[in-house]
This record gives C-alpha cells, structure tokens and sequence, in this order.
C-alpha cells in the first residue's frame, strides 16, 4: 500500500522551553484509519494541526522535520493547496461554520478553491445526496443539534474531495447517539477508501473502525497499539494513562453508603408542568431528594432535560407545580442563589479578573471573604493559580471554579449542566472528587451528562426525562441498567 | 408561494440596495408624512416575507416614537430623553431593512461582495462580522443567564447606581469567548482555502430577481417621492 501521510523527524514547540511535538515520526497508509490518543496536553491536537498545515502558518512557533502528503512536502506548499488534499472536522461545533445556512457552509470550501457556479452546485447537491441530508440545505445552522452540525462539517470538508480526513476531537461535545452517528460517518468515509486521523481521549467509538491506536504522552510518541492489542487493555489501564474506557461493561460502580452523609436542606418537586407556545415541555414532574444522593437526570436530546434544570434553579418560571426548599415553597425568583445552576458553556460565566476576584465578585463584602475563598481554591486545588486570569485555565480547571462559587454561596444544591464534555479521565476525576466532597459536606447535586463513565462513577440515582416525563427513577446499581437507560446498547446495535 | 419561498426570492443584492435607498430616506426626508410612508411600504414589505411579528412591533415602536416627538417634546414632556426618540426615528428605516438583509442566507451577501473588486482581506472582515452577529447574540444570553444565578443583575438600583459595573459583566466574558471562537474560526477558514488568491465564484446568483426589481422600484419611486 502507498503512503499517504509521512510525518518525518517532526518537533514543535511555541515556547522554547518547553516541547509540544517532540521527534515524531510516523507513516500513514493509503485507506487507514488512526487513532492518535492520550490524555489532555499529550500533544495530539498539535500533531493534527502539523498535518494540517496549521502549523507553522497560523500557529506560530519552531517547528523542524517534515511533513509529506502523497510524497509532497506540504510546509512548501500554500494553505489552499494543503487545504484541497486534507478535509478538516473540528472539535467544537459552535465555531467552526462561516455560513447561517447548510448550502452555503458545504459551499463555502468548493467557492475557496475557485470551482465555477454550476460545478460548486454540482458538488453541494452531490453532497447532500449521499450523506443524507437534502432535506437540511436551506435549514439555519443554528437551529440544528451538535451532532448534526458535525455531519455539516463531515459534509463541507468532503464537498471539496479530499483523500484524508482530520478529526480534532469531534466527539467532545457530542451526546452518545450523536456520537454513534459520528462513528457511522468515520466508517464509511474508511469504506470509500479514504484515510482519517482521529485525534481523541475517548475511545469507545472508534472500536471496530481505527486500525491503529498511536498512544502519546508528552508531545512523544509512547506505544502503538493494533486494533486486537487495545481491545485486551482493561479499562483501569487506559484510565491511568487518562484515556476514557474502551467498554461501558468495564465500568464498575463504586458502593456508597448514603446513610452516614447528613442532609441538612430537604428538597422536593410535586407536579411541576412547563408551558412554551402550547407545547409541553415538561409535565408533571415529581420527586423528591431521600438524602443527600447525587442525582444523574439522563435522556436523549431536546426532552427538556436543561429546561428542567432552568426551572428549577429559578431561571424559569414554571407553568404550574411546587418546589419546596426547607419544607417552604419557594417562588422562582426565591429559588435563584439557593439551587445553583451551571450551564455547559464555561467561558460565558467567568466575569473575574483572577481567581480570588472570581469568587468574590457579587458578594456584599469581596473584601471579607478573601480567607474564604483562599480556602476554596485551595479544596479546588487551584491555589497556585489563583492570580491568573480564569480565562486562561483547561476546561477541568474552569469547571472546578465554577464549583467552587457556588461553594463560596454556600448553595444547598448545585445542578450541573454537561460538566465534563471535552474532559479527558484526569481531568473528569478531578471533577468527581470534589462533588462526592460537597456530598459529604450537605450539598445536593442534579447532575445533567450523557457521560456513561461520570455517571457510573459519580451518581447514586438515575432520572430518566423523555419527553418532558420521567419515565425511570432508581438508584443505580448495576452498570447494565444504566447503559439500558443511555440506549447504549440500541444504538451500538444499530450502528453495526 | 409561502414566506420561506418569497425570502428565497431576494437576491443579496436586492437586499443591499434596499438596505442603501432605506439610508437615503432616512438622511434626505425632511417631511413627516413621506418619512411615516416609507416605514408602512418596509412594514408591508417584511410583513410579506413573513415577519408579521416584528412588523407589528416595527410600527408600534414607529408610532410611539413620532407621537412623542411631535405631541410630547414640544410641550416640555422630558420623561424619555428627546436625543433617544430623535434617534430611534431615524435609524428605524435602515434597521428595518437592515433586518430583512440578515435574514437571507450570508452566503447570498459574500457573493454578492465577491463578485466585486473588493480586496481580499477587507471581503474576510466583512465575512466575519457578517458570521459573528449570531454567535454574539447567543453568547449575550448564556451570559445574561450566568449574571442571573450570581445575582450580578440583581437589583434594579445596582443596575441603575452602577451602569458602566453591569456593561463590565456583559462585556468581559463576551470579548474573551470572542476571541476564541474568532480564533478558531479563522484556523476552519485557512484550512478550508479562504487564502485563495484566484478568481473565485459563488454557490448563489448574484443575478437580480423579479422579486428584486419590484421591490426595489417601489423604493425607489418612494425615495424620489421622499425627496421632492
């Protein structure tokens, strides 16, 4: 088989001090699908971006080696050439779309590379015909789910007939079918012979699709793995490198024993209903905290699993129903402060300009509470950063802040909304911990995800919301149940 | 021919230059009535294509604003700032159009800018601008709900004894979430080729429709009227 992607003797770094590639070296076949994985920081994005030509044109930095694609040195060639040979899916679907409307996004590369009107035409129809999406042409980006914005980006780079595909972690804000629905696309882009690179800490996916899995640590290559040696790594062993679990059945649950932790703040919900332009968004719900259990609230996309974690911290006004705080019913404005709600969007509610700053700002007394949140950062374990900007953290430590103020309002019940999309196993632990802490201290937690491997090892009970209802309330105590929850199953099914 | 299909008709040309003719009325008409005949021709145009709602809201703005300019303001009513009202009445007839204008798909708008001799790089500003207004409004409310829940919109007299406090909330995680999605869109552009130097062309036509020419000559006519 030819090669098609040579990366020869590559090194990178931004700062001299310290090495983001160091020395790779890797030959990429003709109609192969690679996985490059590790942990967050490994270097893999920083490996995609050199095989894209990103680097060293617009990521600036030293870069020495070279990179051939079908025997041509791509760094002497300009950025609309790399960009005819190499199809691009990045990671996060709210920012890489120029159009409002599906045609013109697919459009948007062909026009780019200098097609005429009726070819560009041509090509978009083409397009949407064998992925399956006519329907969707004049359809606003904006009002598509994230998995179908990923198939927009799957369409768009494929629209300009590219031989290789690179993926930056298209999964990471992607819920399990959609993720699926990814993992189909892959597949059949392998099928028609094409050659991808998949840069990713979560591997479940890619079973039965990746031919090879380069491990990296350190922008180094480590290890490389066939298809056959990564299915025998048990999950313990890909979790201590900080790669997510190749198989949900691997997961086991830790036992808690609720009965020790003390629950200071009952909460209960009776018949809440919520009304939006004669639709039913959410209808009748009830129940109530027995303890002080961390509840996982599941379910497929738009059954209004968010609209219910709105209403309930007060952000919402319910349509009918009662929340009771203490045993006292508590209108929607008297709820917000009391049960926290953080959204999936972390950058949207950093308003401080260092950490201390951060949690403090909006308090009644910033300057009394310094020892306070010197403490908190301190639990957060954010203590040595705490002059930076918030904005300069990894997405693992903006979501410990983001904890940590509503620790710093002493909140007695925190709703999270996806608190570890994007986050690689380290960094999801991180996270875990500090929540079973606040557990033990009285604090409740409704827990959004789609993340099978947090839930499992996070929550004690599993509510299901399908459309606006609950339809399942247990506590969890065997992995099966809840992959029957997820669908996990169904869908895997499907796939294959 | 439903809404969605009398929109498709629009040509981002037609667009544009109704955009264009709506400024000129607004600059050039001294007279009342010619001025409140434009915004009933832009109401009934927008109502057409589909946009009853905020034609509705349009001309109750409109005619709340020029009642209060002509019976209030002279009579020494202060309440509302006479600067505001003044520039509410001015700036409604270019919104309005500017409205239908965002409306159609941006790409019609690129090739419209495409086609002429725009340079390069001011083409990939405006391309972006054009891109960035649906992400900021997005941003504006996941923040506005953030605000919410630490209690940073709190109370009305916060808000009012520190204004420039409250815009600082809004502003600084807007600009940071800006740069990154600014960021990151540029790298989905170069590696999509947008750093092409040749002749390039356009999934739309550029060409004017029926639909265009009707409306456009009924602007027209109307800003002759205006101006005489």
């Amino acid at each position: 088989m030819k090669s098609e992607v040579k990366i020869h003797h590559v090194s990178y770094s931004y700062n001299k001090n310290e090495m983001q590639l160091n020395d790779i070296n890797l030959n990429i076949l003709q109609g192969e699908c690679i996985a490059i994985i590790g942990a967050s920081g490994c270097g893999k994005s920083t490996l995609t971006r050199v095989i894209n030509g990103l680097i060293p044109s617009f990521f600036q930095g030293e870069l020495s080696g070279k990179t051939f694609i079908k025997e041509k040195d791509i760094h002497q060639l300009p950025s609309w050439e790399i960009g005819k040979m190499i199809g691009n899916v990045f990671q996060d679907p709210r920012s890489q779309f120029f159009s409002n409307e599906v045609a013109g996004e697919i459009a948007f590369g062909c026009e780019n590379m200098g097609l005429t009107h009726s070819e560009i035409i041509k090509r978009v129809n083409q397009t949407v015909k064998e992925m399956g999406i006519e329907d969707l042409l004049n359809t606003s980006i904006y009002s598509l789910s994230y998995g179908m914005r990923q198939k927009v980006a799957i369409c768009s780079a494929k629209a300009m007939e590219p031989d290789v595909y690179v993926f930056d972690e298209p999964s990471a804000n992607l819920d399990l079918s959609a993720t699926y629905l990814l993992a189909d696309l892959i597949k059949r882009l392998k099928n028609s012979g094409k050659t991808s690179i998949i840069a990713e800490h979560r591997l479940f996916y890619l079973r039965g699709i990746a031919d090879r899995y380069i491990f990296m640590e350190n922008g180094k290559i480590i290890k490389e793995y066939s298809s056959n040696e990564i299915q025998e790594q048990k999950s313990e062993a890909l979790n201590k490198k900080g790669l997510r679990s190749l198989r949900f059945e691997d997961i086991s649950i830790p036992n808690t024993d609720l009965s020790g932790i003390t629950s200071p703040h009952p909460i209960s919900v009776t018949g809440l209903s919520k009304d939006f332009k004669n639709h039913q968004l959410l209808k009748n719900i009830t129940f109530q905290y027995d303890n002080n259990e961390i509840i996982a609230l599941v379910g497929a996309n738009g059954v209004g699993k968010s609209t219910l974690g709105k209403v309930f911290a007060g952000l919402m006004k319910e349509s009918s129903g009662e929340i009771l705080v203490d045993g006292n019913s508590k209108k929607y404005k008297q709820r917000i402060g009391k049960i926290w709600y953080i959204p999936q969007d972390l950058d949207s509610q950093l308003f401080g300009e260092d950490l201390i700053d951060e949690l403090t700002t909006g308090l009644d007394n910033p300057d009394k509470n310094i020892d306070k949140a010197e403490d908190i950062l301190r639990k957060l374990g954010l203590i040595e950063l705490k002059n930076k900007h918030p904005a300069t953290l990894s997405g693992g430590q903006k979501q410990r802040l983001v904890l940590g103020v509503a620790m710093m309002r002493n909140a007695p019940m925190i709703i999270l909304d996806e608190p570890t999309s994007g986050l690689d196993f380290n960094s999801m632990e991180k996270v875990r911990v500090l929540i079973k802490e606040q557990q033990k201290n009285g604090t409740k937690f409704l827990i959004i995800s789609h993340d099978i491997e947090f839930i499992a090892r996070t929550c004690n009970r599993i509510l299901k919301l399908d459309d606006g209802e609950i339809t399942e309330d247990y506590y969890l105590e065997n992995i099966q149940d809840l992959l029957k929850s997820m669908n996990a199953k169904e869908v895997e099914k499907w796939m294959c | 021919m439903s809404c969605e299909k009398r929109l498709r008709e629009l040509s981002g040309i037609g667009a544009l230059l109704l955009t264009f003719l709506a400024c000129m009325v607004s600059i050039f008409t001294e007279s009342y009535y010619m001025h409140a005949l434009f915004v009933i021709w832009l109401a009934m145009l927008l109502a057409y294509l589909g946009f009853v709602k905020q034609s509705v809201q349009y001309v109750l703005l409109y005619s709340f604003t020029t009642f209060w300019l002509i019976m209030m303001i002279p009579k020494g009513v202060m309440i509302i700032s006479p600067m505001l009202l003044g520039m509410i009445y001015k700036f409604i007839v270019p919104i309005m159009a500017a409205y239908l204008t965002f409306k159609i798909p941006s790409g019609k708008l690129i090739a419209v800018f495409q086609k002429s001799s725009m340079p390069q790089n001011i083409l990939l500003i405006l391309v972006i601008m054009i891109r960035f207004i649906p992400t900021i409004s997005g941003e504006i409310k996941t923040i506005k709900e953030a605000m919410k829940v630490r209690g940073l919109t709190g109370s009305k007299k916060k808000v009012f004894f520190h204004p420039l406090r409250t815009v600082e909330y809004v502003v600084v995680p807007l600009i940071f979430r800006s740069i990154k999605v600014g960021d990151e869109l540029a790298a989905a552009a170069i590696v999509r080729g947008v750093e092409n130097t040749g002749k390039k062309q356009s999934y739309y036509e550029t060409k004017m429709s029926k639909t265009d020419i009707v409306i456009l000559t009924i602007s027209l006519l109307l800003l002759i009227v205006c101006i005489i």
